[in-house]
């Protein structure tokens, strides 16, 4: 996702964070369908035909969350029909309609994330904070594909020496456990030359090859301030939203849900931008 | 000096985090405060562990085991794919914190959720997952030293954990989505679930059943030739070093 590469890996991980804190815990389902929608939207243009398997399992999920909800839960006054003793009510019906939409807002907006962030972004941003989780999760990235390799060499040496091709979850072991023995010693090996090399006696250096523009502190002002917005409308109790035991009449508050909406589909500026930049301004020769 | 510091600071974090979430939850959201206050708890939790690993001061041995056997776990999830849903993460997360100590086996489960979701995609569940996983390894430590003698124990230890651990997050979602505990709703959640329960708990029996005698000749071996982990004293003691040394040497090889 190169949209938002210009920026500094802080940027679109404060963006997610602050849509995400909102669209999760809310209870006002027109700040439910601003998320859905700006969600929905974003993977569309990221992802193209791929998001259509995501967004139907969504709707599958806010289907089935509503059409249960009623069967646990028997609050509410308008009551559709009976099961058996007890009422099936249309408010019911509804909390878990928003319930559902809650959860597919996470997984559309936890798709983009995996979408727009990725290790190196992470590791950026922690490692100034946390040097030594970094430093540990680099080493585990290191690892994996040097085990994984270790593990495909003995499989072919079990091969070829008139073994048969079939999997077993013991022959599995037996390799896994020799790959484990191989490595453990060489890696206690790279811990010793850590400490021979000084390691823990003075503080750990970094380098970072990006600065902080001022367009980062621009675009983080952006999220944050829309976000703040909301948080103190919601705090305020304009955007409050029951659904026992009747449906709360107001709950639509124009500038809190505005400012949501502004904050969902912003990252359609750069898309749009970009792609109209690419199409209508050819090179000069 | 440093480690009083850490300490008192990370007090404070608990003391001062856990009630600020729970005002921030009840004056935001108003009916979803449950949801909010459960997951800000989580992640206050995690926060907690690992500011205190952040600043103490682990060897470089600590480390890159921890790392090793994150990346083992990871990869166990990738060999053993084959299996339908039997997975040898948590049998090497149990293995590994009763060798090298609680906190080591915390952050081998926190790192593996981590990164193995790197491979299978973050979502929500992560932090739940790093805790969950961090706590097997975390309580595998503490009954370290009884587990390490008794196989038996270490067997039912990893079955009851993998259990008990499915009904709390069943039970995790039922709050998460009543703000209370609905029990119709609890029986439908641990009654959909049972087939992941029984294969979690199978899977973590399968494979500590397995992994048990090789990795324990493997740490065992480690700890003694480089003296860390838990025969680390017998070393610096000097006392059956000779005796361990020999049966982990024959062992191994």
């Amino acid at each position: 996702m190169c949209y938002f590469k210009t920026f500094d890996p802080t940027v679109p991980m404060t963006y997610l964070l602050c849509v995400m804190s909102i669209c999760v815990f809310t209870a006002n389902p027109y700040l439910q369908l601003c998320a859905l929608f700006g969600g929905a939207v974003l993977l569309l243009c990221i992802k193209k035909r791929k998001a259509l398997k995501l967004l139907l399992l969504c709707a599958v999920i806010i289907a089935v969350m509503g059409a249960t909800n009623p069967i646990f839960v028997h609050r509410g006054l308008t009551e559709l029909f009976h099961i058996g003793k007890d009422p099936y009510t249309l408010e019911a019906l509804l909390y878990g309609v928003s319930m559902g939409c809650a959860i597919a807002g996470l997984l559309i907006w936890f798709s983009a994330f995996n979408a727009i962030v990725t290790q190196d972004d992470i590791l950026a941003v922690f490692g100034k904070r946390m040097p030594k989780t970094a430093l540990v999760i680099s080493m585990i990235l290191g690892f994996i594909p040097k085990l994984h390799d270790k593990y495909v060499d003995l499989l072919h040496a079990q091969y070829g020496t008139g073994g048969t091709c079939r999997k077993s979850l013991r022959r599995c072991a037996v390799l896994f456990v020799a790959c484990l023995a191989y490595e453990a010693e060489r890696v206690m090996d790279v811990s010793l030359s850590m400490k021979s090399r000084g390691y823990g006696l003075k503080k750990r250096t970094r380098a970072q090859r990006r600065r902080f523009r001022k367009s980062d502190d621009a675009a983080i002002a952006f999220s944050v301030g829309l976000c703040a917005v909301c948080f103190m409308l919601i705090g305020k109790g304009r955007l409050d939203y029951w659904y026992y035991p009747r449906l709360s009449p107001g709950g639509f508050d124009a500038l809190g849900v505005g400012s949501y909406f502004l904050l969902c589909i912003s990252p359609l500026y750069f898309i749009v931008k970009e792609r109209t930049l690419w199409r209508y301004c050819p090179a000069k020769n | 000096m440093s480690s009083t510091r850490t300490k008192i600071i990370s007090l404070c974090i608990f003391l001062l985090a856990f009630p600020a979430i729970c005002v921030v939850g009840v004056v935001f959201f108003k009916d979803r405060s449950v949801s909010f206050v459960l997951t800000g708890v989580v992640l206050a939790m995690l926060a907690g562990y690992f500011y205190i690993y952040e600043k103490k001061d682990s060897p470089a041995w600590e480390l890159v085991i921890i790392a090793l056997m994150s990346a083992l776990s990871v990869l166990g999830r990738i060999v053993f794919a084959f299996l339908p849903s039997l997975k040898p993460c948590s049998a090497i997360i149990i293995l590994t914190a009763i060798y090298f100590g609680r906190e080591t086996g915390f952050m081998v489960g926190a790192f593996t959720a981590l990164v193995s979701n790197f491979y299978f995609g973050q979502g929500a569940w992560t932090p739940f997952q790093m805790l969950a996983w961090g706590l097997t390894g975390y309580f595998a430590g503490m009954l370290g030293r009884w587990l390490v003698r008794n196989r038996i124990l270490l067997l039912v230890y990893s079955a009851v954990i993998g259990v008990f651990f499915s009904l709390l997050m069943d039970l995790y979602s039922c709050l998460w989505f009543d703000g209370k505990v609905v029990f119709s709703r609890y029986l439908a959640l641990i009654s959909s679930a049972a087939w992941v329960t029984v294969s979690y708990a199978v899977s973590n029996v399968v494979f500590t059943g397995l992994f048990m005698e090789p990795f324990g000749r493997i740490f065992k071996r480690l700890c003694v030739k480089y003296g860390i982990g838990i025969y680390r004293l017998q070393t610096n003691r000097s006392k059956g070093l000779t005796e361990d040394d020999k049966t982990a040497d024959t062992a191994v090889r």
